[in-house]
């Protein structure tokens, strides 16, 4: 029995930690978010299209071949490195077609290389109602492609090939958007699988980006509680200011657990189930992005709703995301679904 | 960053999981609620089997008669304790997860041979003596005095939320030995025997009409200096050690039982009809459980990485308390959820699983109370993590 104990010594390489190399990834884009999405200089990034210089850098950088193996020409960092740019890129409110151009270098060519700006659109986001509801296309105007995710398969849509646009306003500055009552068909580079590998990366960098954002809110308001004073004290030393702050870093820790669960599974398929991983990672991310910039509105009070001040950038891009790659409600069902097949046949209880 | 279990990892939780099967089927059911004597034996043999197949103490160090297995196999040991719906630690929590690894960071050589062995055996059950009528939150106010008289403590003073003390052997007790100096400066922890005249044991009756916890008066009662632990007056840094241990790793257990709880609670959806079919047909339902499942979930996942830090560093994760305070509300939002399900037939105690999820409901209160109240929880993630002013 003893000898029997002592096989099971061995030491596990399991490791929840972000590794060395990993940690410098995530410190060198945090000081290159810095200077290409500086936050102080938010306001010049409304409304407008992502600067050449910036995308060039971004290439430089290896943001859009991140996903790919180094044999294909790409970083070789998979779906975690590429989560701990997206986490700094979301931190940052970074703007442009980022996360769709990264996401289809897994189908498209030259991507990598930063050769065209691609958007696109998960028909899980699509409401098809009696009137028909107009397909929304972020960063439409900018983009050179529109991939559009269904059950089975993929198509690229040239957007030179959209009819005209409707609506108006985007509801996040810094998220142009534009609507289209029809799209038309496209070619088709992908089957059902390629369209399910897309849709659960793109879920997954899209709760790294709104896990960033989620962060964002919470440092903005972190920083405004410790300097505003009233009273003679800092707001940050009354116990019902630290308490939303203690459940903005707790909503926070809990998504990005969650987020880095799902993307390590993402590329390891043997330590998970990918899909519920990401479902919980983008649920999770979802409510603490949502949460977390409405709650910075609340902790700047009167500053926080102001247009000058940062929550209202960060609550509208949570927005933006949340409406992107299924919202939380969606993947809370199937997470429940999930259940169906995990809990043991129904006993009747009242017999 | 790597998540998968070697294969060395799942031979172990094959190993568990084929003894767990056949011996919780063996351990059979617990006690009806309330007989704690009961309890104690149910609890008490279980850790007795448990130590017996070299399952006890999979987290304590080799040389202290532990496992010391490495992390990966204590999650897995965790996930298949929780599936196999082994019997819930009890009266085993203080001596195993407390006073235990207290003795182990700080206790003497004499206190760790003789206690360490009984603990993980099953022969002594452990209660705590740490808040009192005065000294809630503000746990360091304390004052239930020891003076020393030659060899002994002399111990007088009152205790309260002392759980399962009514069938301890042993107590971990925080006294105070300086009045004068500073609160955090006086205090002195003391291993108490239960069993003497000074000790007197007052079951308190709960919410859920249970007497989980004691008030335990001290009169008199004597301690030998020889089961001190650690210095005199330096007994808030020894607390602090394993108090910082109880938010973070030791709800380990807890947490993955969560998930449990979610399938018992769809499981009672799936068997009450509704008109147009059953509970578990509800999109509303559905939403909130497939949110608590992504919860638990993550929450795992923070407690595997808080788990691991600790193993690390030697210190419990600095994510703890947040840990603490999401596990306490879910646990809450879970057994409220459920109750709801059932319905009006709790109002009756109408069958077994309703009678359970109505105590489990009121017992799972006291999660946001107790080992820290979710008010000090947020105040100490506030300023200990995000720098606000005290």
């Amino acid at each position: 029995m003893h000898d029997e104990r002592l096989e099971f010594r061995e030491l596990s390489t399991m490791d929840f930690r972000l590794d060395e190399d990993q940690i410098a990834l995530r410190d060198t884009f945090r000081g290159f978010c810095g200077q290409q999405f500086s936050l102080d200089a938010v306001a010049a990034r409304e409304a407008t299209a992502l600067g050449h210089a910036t995308w060039q850098a971004l290439t430089d950088m290896g943001v859009f071949g991140m996903l790919l193996s180094e044999a294909d020409g790409g970083f070789g960092g998979g779906a975690t490195c590429a989560a701990i740019v997206f986490e700094q890129l979301g931190a940052h409110l970074a703007t442009g077609p980022l996360l769709w151009t990264a996401a289809s270098a897994l189908v498209l060519d030259d991507v990598a290389e930063g050769a065209s700006r691609i958007t696109g659109i998960d028909s899980v986001d699509v409401r098809v109602g009696p009137a028909g509801a107009p397909f929304v296309v972020e960063h439409a105007a900018e983009s050179d492609t529109v991939l559009v995710l269904s059950t089975d398969g993929v198509a690229a849509v040239a957007t030179a090939a959209l009819t005209e646009a409707i609506g108006g306003e985007p509801l996040d500055p810094l998220t142009p958007a534009l609507a289209y009552a029809s799209l038309p068909q496209g070619t088709r580079v992908g089957n059902a699988d390629v369209a399910a590998r897309l849709r659960t990366i793109g879920t997954v960098l899209a709760a790294a980006q709104l896990v960033g954002t989620a962060q964002g809110a919470l440092d903005v308001a972190t920083q405004y509680a410790l300097q505003r004073h009233q009273f003679g004290v800092p707001i940050g030393s009354f116990q019902a200011v630290k308490h939303i702050l203690a459940d903005m870093y707790g909503r926070v820790e809990l998504a990005r657990a969650a987020m880095y669960a799902a993307a390590a599974i993402f590329d390891d398929p043997r330590a998970g189930n990918v899909s519920h991983a990401a479902s919980s990672a983008k649920l999770l991310a979802g409510d603490a992005g949502l949460a977390n910039s409405r709650a910075a509105v609340q902790v700047l009070g009167g500053m926080g709703f102001t247009w000058e001040m940062l929550p209202h950038y960060f609550l509208k891009r949570a927005w933006t995301l949340e409406q992107s790659f299924g919202t939380s409600d969606t993947h809370a069902l199937s997470l429940s679904r999930a259940l169906d097949a995990d809990v043991e046949p129904t006993v009747a209880l009242w017999t | 960053m790597d998540l998968t279990y070697t294969d060395t990892d799942e031979a172990f939780r094959g190993q568990v999981r084929a003894w767990l099967e056949v011996a919780v089927a063996q351990h059979g059911a617990p006690p009806p609620p309330g007989d704690w004597p009961a309890r104690r034996a149910y609890d008490t043999a279980w850790q007795r089997k448990l130590h017996d197949a070299g399952y006890a103490g999979l987290h304590w160090p080799e040389a202290f008669g532990g496992r010391g297995l490495p992390v990966s196999q204590q999650l897995v040991y965790l996930e298949e304790y929780a599936r196999a719906n082994a019997p819930y630690i009890s009266v085993n929590f203080v001596g195993m997860m407390h006073a235990g690894p207290t003795l182990i960071a700080e206790g003497t050589d004499e206190q760790r041979a003789f206690h360490l062995p009984r603990i993980l055996a099953g022969q002594d059950v452990w209660c705590q003596g740490f808040s009192e009528p005065e000294a809630g939150s503000d746990l360091a106010s304390l004052r239930t005095r020891a003076v020393r008289e030659g060899d002994e403590y002399i111990v007088n003073g009152q205790k309260i939320w002392s759980t399962r003390a009514h069938v301890a052997d042993f107590c971990e007790l925080l006294v105070r030995t300086d009045a004068d100096a500073p609160k955090h400066k006086g205090i002195t922890w003391l291993i108490l025997d239960m069993h003497q005249p000074g000790v007197e044991v007052r079951p308190m009756r709960t919410i859920d009409g249970e007497s989980h916890f004691c008030e335990v008066f001290l009169t008199d009662a004597r301690v030998p200096v020889s089961n001190r632990v650690g210095a005199e007056n330096d007994g808030w840094r020894v607390t602090n050690v394993t108090l910082r241990f109880e938010r973070g790793t030791a709800f380990a257990q807890h947490i993955i039982t969560l998930r449990s709880q979610i399938r018992r609670l769809v499981n009672i959806a799936q068997g009450t009809p509704t008109e147009a079919g059953c509970a578990w047909d509800d999109i509303s339902l559905r939403k909130t459980v497939g949110r608590l499942v992504a919860n638990v979930e993550a929450l795992w996942r923070m407690t595997q990485m808080g788990i691991a830090e600790a193993e690390r560093t030697g210190l419990p994760a600095r994510s703890g308390s947040a840990v603490k305070l999401r596990y306490s509300e879910l646990t809450q939002e879970i057994a409220d959820l459920t109750l709801r399900t059932i319905g009006r037939p709790a109002l009756a105690g109408a069958t077994s699983i309703a009678s359970e999820a109505a105590r489990d409901y009121l017992w799972s209160l006291q999660y946001t109370i107790a080992a820290g109240t979710s008010q000090i929880q947020r105040n100490l993630v506030a300023e200990r993590i995000l720098g606000m002013p005290r």
